[in-house]
């Protein structure tokens, strides 16, 4: 008897740790905790998190600089990295290229030449850059030795390295749409409080100015917008002038949801109970209603990013927003729309690949985010 | 209880809701004197506008015109909902409410802890140590394990969030509280218990109550006097015992009779009332009830019935006189 | 829901003749994120042809669950085991539990022979069709030989008989411009349509404001009386179930701690579970300075728990030693009174 006491006693300590770790835990912790088990987000938010370590730190992840080419490898495929001369593991090398023309259609071919080797070196000094824009630097993650020249995702008609290229792409790519965001983020959130909290004709000022935004079509907007950035920017500048472009155009999404939160989240009881133990009105806004959709607008953020990035991408594809040398994922695209680079140079698509993984996996995350936060499931 | 002082004197409160050109009456003329620690029940069916009443009271909405006349100790009698600031400051943490809704009026954002010493924070000057000793002692009066300060809302359950939200309100020491259904969203044992509690609260801190509720059992054990409301109208008036044994208006009598009781041969002599409660937008004319009425005449579709005193309550019928004859 | 292959061949099995449904040894998981809720943990019941049997308790005790056991409509993250024995219309009895959930079995089933009103009847309309045009869907699903013009008609004469007013202008009228009460109405005579020997209805009034109630209250007593059909009425509300049933059963934590006769549970009542619910409601006759009964303590999530009794914790008459580490039998106290208690084994 004493034993199964003991024991029934035991497993409702047991128990009772279990529901303590629940009991303790905010909001936050508890979203946290379902976001991880959600596979799919978890991943991407990994793969994600990669993505952006290497594009803040692209310049030293490049081995080449945006200005830098090659007129030797003009069109060159992707480089195969080795690991074995002969036999024999020295570690890995490229050998280096020769070229040849086609015998029939005498375009330019590139072939290893197996005599020549060249190490791959990690942590040398190459061409200069600076890294976070600010902190001079030349020591690249990786780089041929002497005349070699590795190019992991082949090179473009002006013997650029791609792989250079996407890195660095992704700086503008990446950034811009985060930016851009928190650019809506404002907007929207100022808009949508102003009319959600005070109502009557504000409301009816700003609801009006949201829906003739929105009936504008976005392509065409875009493009009025961007053909009025004077070609005599700066990259800097550039950038700047899309994220606004951006976030002008994207901002009454946001606006709508903060609205028709405030509106709901005026009439809980808690919202009630706080005026009545005599909140004064900023504490009500700041200590109750924001923090009750905070983790909606960040999940309405994240699904937003995808919207942006490809935004981004169109403008820079149709040539209204950076301009080469400087790059990003678009630019990048530009040259796909030849005939020949999906019939010879197929590596000059890999820019699409990256773009097609961070629309998914901000969407993957966006969906996990979504769920986590879903207070009824 | 009638030697006690007024506290409270509710005296014409209307409250008119407007939307798109449709008004809604949702409370017609109420008057009321409250005295320190009774507790006045508030019963009717939805739309009777009696959580109205309890939100104007405490100023969670504003009336559209009459008094909430609040006897202060020091500063003499005020108007709680035209107020100055300073005044507002000082008094608005003596009226207080009691939400229905145990999971909708607790914030899942903050803590227990936060919850219940919000109110002091804004009404009061004390530093921390003073609000966690002010916490921990209402917390121990509410029946709330102290231990459980530092969790969340969503560890608990219905009754103890009722606890948690009780604590909140009473926190501030009020000296009215409005119980907006206090107990109607709990289980009956849990009900049992919140209801002692608010019993044994109000004798220690001689509280005056307004108890809203449509669970007459409950109004029964705990008021010491009734006001039965009727679409935004106050019916009828009175001490519990008399109006719940001796109901004068028709509609009070066939609220009492629709509960069932819990008890198998209790249920014989139910008048099932025909029809429903009307929009409250477009109101009958006349007395509201007498669509529905058995002792309607004429003059009740014509003309409104005036609150009259009789046997000692307040009471609004033509024909009550003959009702009550015909029922007794 | 355990799946079973359709060409498994079904047991046979009987209910003593005067029974529509018989469960027994009902358990139900439910699984949420971190841990499983045993919601109903072995729930064994009968209920006689054409009775009213009552199934009270707080919240999370698991009378709902039962009750969606029976219809099959407990959501995927529920296993349910035991039996549910139901006699057809045609007289085969079968497990309910054994049927596909989504099975044509299981839908011929549902509606036509077991109906359900729950506690919103709002939720039970879509708000694009008129009423007329959802009750006649329903009748010309099933009942092969109806037209669109008897069908009409039928609806005409259920919304009469449910009392709703002026049925004529009311057929072609969509949910929204129907009240709480009016509408419940509307979801009772959808459920008439098909003449359901089995009524399951789940808080159906607690919606409702109490003259409504009343109404409605009579209303399925006379209409019981009238199709002669069994319903399960599931309540939290005392006064209720003593005013609608014949038979009560009491649940407390998944499992039915006393079943008997409405008077043996009102006037005589054994567990002490049951009795500490009826002491603590207000009653009407109370002195004002009287305080109400309190069962001290809240209910106890079902999880893992240990084999005992699962009100031990909170009844004031808790045996230590026996109560609170054993499961506890059931035992007869009079014909047809149940008690889940050790107490009696005591007094036989």
């Amino acid at each position: 008897m004493e034993n199964t006491k003991a024991a029934i006693v035991r497993t409702k300590a047991k128990e009772q740790k279990k529901q303590d770790k629940y009991y303790y835990a905010s909001q936050w912790s508890l979203m946290l905790r379902k976001f991880r088990k959600h596979k799919l987000a978890m991943a991407s938010t990994i793969l994600l998190i990669f993505f952006y370590i290497t594009a803040i730190f692209g310049g030293f992840v490049a081995p080449q600089g945006t200005e830098q080419y090659d007129g030797r490898y003009v069109n060159c495929g992707p480089t195969p990295v080795h690991w074995f001369h002969d036999g024999r593991f020295i570690g890995p090398f490229v050998y280096g290229l020769k070229t040849e023309r086609d015998p029939e259609t005498f375009m330019l071919m590139f072939a290893e030449d197996t005599e020549a080797v060249y190490r791959i070196r990690f942590f040398q000094p190459g061409s200069a850059y600076k890294l976070f824009g600010l902190i001079p630097s030349s020591i690249h993650l990786f780089q041929a030795e002497g005349d070699g020249a590795v190019f992991l995702f082949g090179t473009d008609g002006m013997g650029r390295d791609l792989f250079s290229r996407v890195v660095l792409g992704a700086q503008i790519s990446l950034f811009i749409p985060v930016a851009g965001m928190l650019l809506t983020l404002v907007l929207g959130l100022f808009m949508g409080s102003l009319s959600g909290y005070f109502g009557g004709w504000v409301d009816t000022v700003i609801q009006r100015l949201v829906e003739v935004v929105r009936s504008f079509p976005q392509v065409p907007l875009w493009m009025a917008l961007s053909a009025a950035i004077p070609k005599t920017l700066k990259p800097a500048q550039v950038f700047m002038l899309m994220t606004l472009i951006l976030s002008l155009i994207s901002w009454p999404d946001l606006s709508r949801v903060v609205r028709s939160k405030f509106i709901s989240v005026k009439k809980e009881d808690y919202i009630m109970a706080a005026r009545i133990s005599g909140a004064p009105v900023n504490k009500v806004i700041t200590r109750h209603m924001i923090p009750s959709f905070t983790s909606y607008i960040i999940v309405n953020m994240t699904m937003s990013i995808p919207g942006l990035i490809i935004g981004e991408t169109t403008l820079s594809f149709l040539g209204l927003g950076l301009r080469s040398p400087a790059t990003s994922w678009g630019v990048l695209l530009q040259e796909t729309n030849k005939l020949e680079t999906i019939m010879f140079y197929g590596w000059k698509l890999i820019p699409m690949l990256f773009v097609f993984l961070t629309v998914l996996a901000f969407n993957f995350m966006g969906d996990g985010l979504r769920d986590a936060a879903d207070p009824y499931k | 209880m009638a030697e006690n002082r007024v506290i409270l004197e509710i005296k014409n409160l209307c409250k008119v809701y407007e939307s798109k050109g449709t008004h809604v009456k949702a409370l017609t003329d109420i008057s009321l004197t409250v005295r320190q620690g009774e507790t006045i029940g508030i019963v009717g069916e939805s739309g009777c506008g009696k959580t109205t009443l309890g939100r104007c009271v405490v100023r969670g909405i504003e009336a559209t015109s009459g008094e909430v006349l609040f006897h202060t100790e020091e500063d003499g009698v005020i108007d709680f909902l035209h107020a100055t600031r300073e005044q507002m400051k000082k008094y608005r943490r003596d009226i207080q409410m009691i939400f229905q809704d145990p999971y909708a009026s607790l914030d899942p954002r903050m803590t227990v802890f936060d919850i219940i010493s919000e109110p002091l924070r804004y009404n009061t000057t004390l530093n921390k140590r003073e609000i966690e000793q002010a916490v921990d002692r209402i917390a121990e009066q509410v029946g709330l394990n102290k231990a459980f300060l530092r969790r969340y809302p969503h560890a608990f359950s219905g009754g103890q969030r009722q606890r948690i939200g009780i604590a909140r309100s009473l926190i501030l020491q009020p000296k009215v509280i409005v119980c907006d259904e206090a107990v109607s969203a709990l289980d009956v044992s849990i009900q049992a218990q919140i209801i002692n509690l608010l019993e044994d609260l109000q004798r220690e801190y001689d509280l005056t109550y307004l108890f809203i509720s449509h669970a007459l059992s409950v109004v029964r054990h705990i008021s010491d006097r009734v006001m039965v409301m009727y679409l935004g109208r106050m019916v009828e008036f009175g001490g519990t015992g008399e109006l719940f044994s001796n109901p004068l208006h028709p509609y009070t009598k066939v609220l009492l009779c629709a509960a069932p009781q819990p008890d198998p041969d209790v249920a014989v002599d139910r008048i099932i009332l025909e029809g429903e409660v009307p929009n409250p937008a477009a109101p009958p004319s006349g007395c509201h009830f007498h669509p529905r009425c058995a002792y309607k005449t004429e003059r009740c579709e014509r003309e409104v019935p005036p609150l009259v005193e009789r046997e000692g309550r307040l009471v609004a019928c033509w024909n009550c006189a003959a009702c009550s004859g015909a029922r007794s | 829901m355990k799946m079973k292959r359709a060409n498994e061949i079904l047991r046979e099995y009987s209910i003593a003749p005067e029974n529509i449904l018989e469960v027994r040894g009902l358990k139900v998981d439910i699984r949420m994120d971190d841990h499983i809720l045993n919601a109903v943990r072995g729930v064994d019941f009968t209920m006689g042809k054409g009775q009213a049997l009552g199934l009270v308790g707080e919240s999370g005790c698991g009378k709902s669950v039962t009750s969606k056991a029976v219809m099959g409509i407990n959501p995927d993250n529920c296993s349910a085991s035991g039996e549910i024995l139901y006699r057809t219309k045609s007289g085969k009895v079968v497990n309910l539990l054994e049927l596909e959930h989504d099975g044509a079995a299981y839908r011929a089933i549902r509606g036509a022979e077991i109906a359900m009103i729950f506690q919103e009847p709002m939720t039970s309309f879509s708000s694009l069709y008129t009423i007329g045009n959802q009750l006649s869907e329903i009748i010309l699903l099933h009942e092969p030989g109806a037209t669109k013009a008897s069908a009409r008609a039928r609806v005409l004469e259920m919304l009469q008989k449910v009392g709703i007013a002026n049925p004529e202008k009311r057929i072609d009228q969509y949910p929204h411009e129907f009240s709480g009460g009016m509408l419940q109405r509307a979801l009772i005579a959808m459920m008439l349509c098909c003449d359901p020997n089995l009524l399951i209805a789940d808080e159906p009034t607690t919606a409702l404001d109490v003259t409504i109630q009343a109404q409605i209250l009579e209303l399925m007593k006379a209409l019981q009386k009238e199709f002669g059909m069994s319903i399960l009425f599931i309540t939290h509300d005392l006064g209720t179930v003593a005013n609608m049933c014949d038979h009560v059963a009491v649940m407390y934590l998944g499992q039915i701690v006393e079943y008997g006769t409405v008077r043996q549970i009102f006037h005589d009542p054994q567990h002490p579970y049951t009795r500490g619910l009826l002491r603590s409601l207000p009653k009407m006759d109370q002195d004002r300075a009287e305080k109400l009964y309190v069962i001290e303590g809240v209910v106890p999530l079902p999880v893992s728990l240990p084999p005992s009794c699962g009100f031990h914790d909170r009844c004031p008459d808790c045996i230590d030693g026996v109560c609170d580490c054993r499961s506890i039998e059931t035992y007869t106290v009079e014909p047809g009174h149940l008690v889940r208690c050790v107490q009696m084994e005591k007094e036989g």
